[in-house]
Parts: C-alpha cells; sequence; structure tokens
C-alpha cells in the first residue's frame, strides 16, 4: 500500500472540499451553522446558497420561550428547527434598543408588560423589541396581536377594583382606544391561559379552549362578531385554532370519551374554519390514537385527564405544531398540510419531533410560551451576534 | 435477475488508483450505483479499476459496503436492526479527518448514498457550533474574499468570528 506523506503535511492539507461534495454537505449542515459556513469562502458561499435555492428551508421553527414570571424580559429561548430535526438553546438573545417602527411579524405576539410599557417582539426570537405606552387597564395575563398595522390588547384584566376583564384596546399608532368588550361567553376565562388565538391581516380570532366559543374582532370597527360555538364533533372537549397560512384558519379539537378513571383523550381532529363566518368547514387532518397517547403522557394511565387540561396549535406557512402546554417534555407533533388536499381527512402529513432538553420543563417560575415562525438567514444572523459589544 | 444465494456466491475484482486488487461478493460491490450499473451492463469482466479511489480508503469503504450488503439481508429476518446499525455507522465514521475526506470523494464518485451522508453527517458534526475562523482552521480552507469583501463581512457580522 502507497506510503502517505508525512503526518504534519497532512494535516497541511486543504480539505478537498468542493463541487458534489460540499453541496452534500451543507445539506446535512443545521440552519443556524449555515450563516457562518456561507462566510468560509467562496465556494462555501455559493454552495449555501445555490443549496437555498434548490431547497429553501420554508418550515416553521418551533420557538419555546421560558419567560421569568417576574421579569418577563428575563427570558431563554430553545428552537427547533424542522429543518435539522434539532432543538438550539438561543443562549443569550441580545435585547437591542426598542424601536418604535419595527413591523411585528409573529401573531399571537411574545410580550412583555409591565405598569409603565408594553415591549412587543418583532422578530421570532425575542432579540429586536418595539415598546408602547401600556394598556389602560391594567392587565396580568392578555392576549396580544398584531393585526396589520395595529396592536391588539385582548382581556386579561384583573378582576380588583373597577378593571372589567374582558375589556379589549387597539393601539393604531396614536395611542390606546378602548373598543367594544369581549361577548359574554368569555366572561368566565378572559385570560390567555384559557383562550386560543390567531390573527390575519384583517382580523383576531379568539377561542375559548375548554368551551368551545369563539370570535372575531375587527379592529378597523372595534367590533366582535360572529359569536359561534365551534363544535363539529361532540365528543370534542379541548381545542385551540391558528392559521396555517394567510388565509386558511384551522380548528384543532381533542376528542374523547368519559371512563372511569375521567375523560379519556382519544383523537385530535382539524377542521377548516370560515374566517368570516366562522362555520367549521370540512376536516383537513387527524391524529391517532397512538399520538394522542404521545400528546398525553403514558405515566397518566388511570387519570387522563390529568395529563391533558389544554392542547396548543403554532402553525404557518402550511405546517403546525401541535402540542401539550401544560408539559413540553410530552410528544410534539409536526404537521404539514396539503396545499389542495381538503376534505380527505388525510390533508396532512405527521411526524413526531424529537423532545427539547432536559433544561425545558414545566416550571412555575417560568411562563412558557411557545410560538412558531419562519426563520430566514437575517433572523439567525441577529441572533448569532453576541451580547458584549 | 440472480437469486441472493448466487450473488452471495459471485465475486467481482476491484482495483484501487494504485493498482491493489479487493475481491468483493456482488451485494457488497452493488452498494455501489455506479459498479451496479456496471455490473447491469455486463462490463465487469476481469477486474474494475476504480482511478479515484486508493487502496487505503477502497478497504474502508468495502468494510462499509459488506456491513450494510448483509444488513440489507438482515433487514428482512428481524425487525429492528436499526440501532445496532447505527451504533456499528457512528463507530466506522470516527476517523482522522483525512480519511474522513477521502471516504467522502470515494462515496461521491462510486455513488453510494448512504456513506455519502454518514460521511456528510459526520462533517456537519464537525462544523456544529463553530464560527468562522474555527471552520476555516478546522478544513484548512484559505479564506479567498478579498480584503475589502472581508473587511465588509467582519463589519457587518463581527459575532461571526469570535
Amino acid at each position: 500500500m502507497r506510503r502517505r506523506e508525512g503526518k504534519g503535511e497532512e494535516e497541511e492539507r486543504e480539505a478537498p472540499l468542493h463541487g458534489d461534495v460540499l453541496e452534500a454537505i451543507v445539506s446535512h449542515v443545521s440552519t443556524i451553522d449555515l450563516v457562518p459556513a456561507s462566510h468560509v469562502s467562496k465556494a462555501w458561499r455559493g454552495a449555501v446558497l445555490s443549496f437555498l435555492r434548490r431547497s429553501p428551508r420554508r418550515a416553521p421553527w418551533l420557538l419555546l420561550h421560558l419567560q421569568g414570571r417576574r421579569d418577563p424580559s428575563k427570558a431563554s429561548t430553545h428552537a427547533y428547527d424542522p429543518h435539522s430535526r434539532a432543538w438550539c438553546l438561543i443562549p443569550h438573545v441580545p435585547r437591542l434598543p426598542p424601536r418604535l417602527s419595527l413591523p411585528l411579524r409573529s401573531s399571537p405576539l411574545l410580550h412583555a408588560l409591565s405598569i409603565s410599557r408594553l415591549a412587543l417582539s418583532a422578530d421570532p426570537f425575542g432579540a429586536t423589541w418595539r415598546e408602547l405606552e401600556p394598556p389602560r387597564v391594567w392587565r396580568r395575563d392578555p392576549v396580544v396581536a398584531a393585526v396589520g398595522p395595529a396592536v391588539v390588547v385582548v382581556a386579561g384584566g384583573a378582576c380588583e377594583f373597577e378593571d372589567d376583564p374582558c375589556a379589549v384596546e387597539v393601539h393604531r399608532g396614536g395611542g390606546w382606544e378602548a373598543a367594544e368588550t369581549m361577548p359574554e361567553a368569555f366572561k368566565g376565562s378572559a385570560a390567555a391561559t384559557w383562550l386560543s388565538v390567531a390573527a390575519s391581516d384583517r382580523a383576531v380570532y379568539v377561542l375559548e379552549k375548554q368551551a368551545g366559543w369563539a370570535s372575531r374582532f375587527d379592529p378597523e370597527t372595534g367590533q366582535w362578531g360572529p359569536t359561534r360555538l365551534l363544535r363539529p364533533d361532540p365528543t370534542v372537549c379541548l381545542s385551540a385554532v391558528g392559521f396555517i397560512d394567510a388565509d386558511h384558519l384551522v380548528l384543532v379539537g381533542v376528542c374523547g370519551s368519559d371512563s372511569d378513571s375521567g375523560w379519556r383523550p382519544e383523537s385530535v381532529r382539524l377542521w377548516e374554519v370560515n374566517v368570516e363566518t366562522l362555520e367549521v368547514g370540512s376536516e383537513v387532518g387527524r391524529m391517532g390514537k397512538e399520538m394522542v397517547n404521545g400528546l398525553v403522557g403514558k405515566e397518566e394511565e388511570g387519570s387522563y385527564s390529568w395529563g391533558m387540561w389544554s392542547i396548543g396549535f403554532a402553525s404557518m406557512a402550511g405546517f403546525g405544531y401541535v402540542y401539550n402546554p401544560a408539559d413540553p417534555r410530552k410528544d410534539i407533533f409536526l404537521c404539514e398540510f396539503e396545499r389542495t388536499g381538503k376534505g380527505s381527512g388525510d390533508g396532512c402529513r405527521w411526524e413526531r419531533i424529537p423532545s427539547p432538553p432536559p433544561a425545558v420543563e414545566a416550571n412555575p417560575a417560568h411562563r412558557m410560551v411557545f410560538r412558531c415562525s419562519t426563520v430566514g438567514m437575517d433572523d439567525l444572523k441577529m441572533v448569532l451576534r453576541t451580547p458584549t459589544r | 435477475m440472480m437469486s441472493l444465494a448466487a450473488q452471495k456466491e459471485k465475486k467481482i475484482v476491484l482495483r484501487s488508483s494504485d493498482g491493489e486488487e479487493f475481491e468483493v461478493e456482488v451485494a457488497t460491490a452493488r452498494q455501489s450505483k455506479m459498479i451496479s450499473n456496471m455490473i447491469n451492463d455486463g462490463c465487469v469482466e476481469g477486474s474494475i479499476p476504480l482511478f479515484n479511489v486508493d487502496a487505503r480508503t477502497l478497504a474502508k469503504v468495502i468494510e462499509y459496503c459488506r456491513r450494510h450488503a448483509g444488513a440489507t439481508r438482515i433487514l428482512d429476518e428481524y425487525d429492528n436492526p436499526n440501532e445496532e446499525i447505527k451504533s456499528w455507522d457512528a463507530t466506522y465514521i470516527d476517523v482522522h479527518q483525512t480519511i474522513l475526506y477521502d471516504i467522502l470523494q470515494a462515496a461521491d464518485y462510486l455513488e453510494i448514498k448512504d456513506l455519502l451522508d454518514l460521511a456528510c453527517e459526520q462533517v456537519a458534526n464537525i462544523i456544529r457550533g463553530k464560527h468562522v475562523e474555527e471552520i476555516r482552521n478546522t478544513f484548512n480552507i484559505k479564506n479567498d474574499f478579498t480584503v475589502e469583501e472581508e473587511k465588509e463581512i467582519r463589519k457587518q457580522h463581527p459575532w461571526l468570528f469570535e
């Protein structure tokens, strides 16, 4: 066998990573590592760009923000990158100075509320913020959503003093204006914990997760309506809503039955909802028993309802994550919706995603916020900035 | 189509770029799409010369193909040999970087997709969490951006270089 030259010379050799081989490597590199990789050399930059052109990483990431309850601006963010099928800790999300005119992308918004201000995140990771004066009604657990250029704050008011828990305020740039309060159906559960929220460019949709009442709020008119009970199947006990793209609103319902040991979740079904009338349309997807068991968790056998008291749905760009908001360590599923498939009941493809790192666990000192967002190279460059500058 | 047993019997000779000959089973050789195509076309009389793969690399590649040709058969008999083969793969690919490069190029040339994926994954693992300069040093890559371009990148993204 041919002997190679001395070891020293081997170490000097430039890695023969180019052409097809380099492109093949790039396709295996996690999205977050593509940023430095694209700056290594011209050949590497070319490989990264041509790879992204051929297979754009369009699926949205699942972002899990752990916000301190005492100081909500102290947060850590764990991100699941569906392209790399891996979680990464976004270690030190820098708080850049707030800017007034940043467009707000995600909805419902990641926010931090104090007596003196309301800070709204303008990017998926919570690195850039926009600040507004606080709403006029003091709130503990409000829903904050962006509808086009308007910011809408719904519910979450404290019941003490004269504050109305159902109060609604809209900010269109000139200050907070009171709008019609939430419909009667939401009276007992007017806090973000009990509500599922979705927003389009025109309206905010609020769903009471357990009772199933839903309503639409138009910030333009400041009015609610229609208000409707979304129960396409009588066995639905928990539900959530989300926009899977700009126009399609989807209702996620956990169906179950009563057993000796309490309520037992059996399947999760997804239906399309008309964005004007809130009428429930055709079924667009379904999760079977096996997957539902993963959502609920096995150790809860014998008392199922304890394992599931809420359902979470974060969606965007034709994808949706279904999770158990009570415990991020339970199984989380990613669903890819078929663009054209409607009413077939299997118009989506399911995948169980890997568990988040052990550091992510239900902790009473933290508020856990799940968000879903598409992530571009520019977003990543921003969070890769080191905090000590 | 030959039966599996017949394929197992039949041998093929591969000759490395430095002239060493390796006798392998047809099933093993067929892990390479390139060689598989040659077998289908009936052009495997005598030995197959592989001008781009030296003996050290070819021996290593054959080790992989042999294991995976076996694994395909095991797959039919047992339900889940996945974990076992995964851990075998992990040990197999844990090699010095220069060998890793050779495997990459051979897998690309011989069209052995699973091996190419395995080697790429290993390179991606090496890259994980590294800054630009660290990646350059690790792979000995010359920075061919002009001074101006480099300055501009560093100005825009200083955090990528620390």
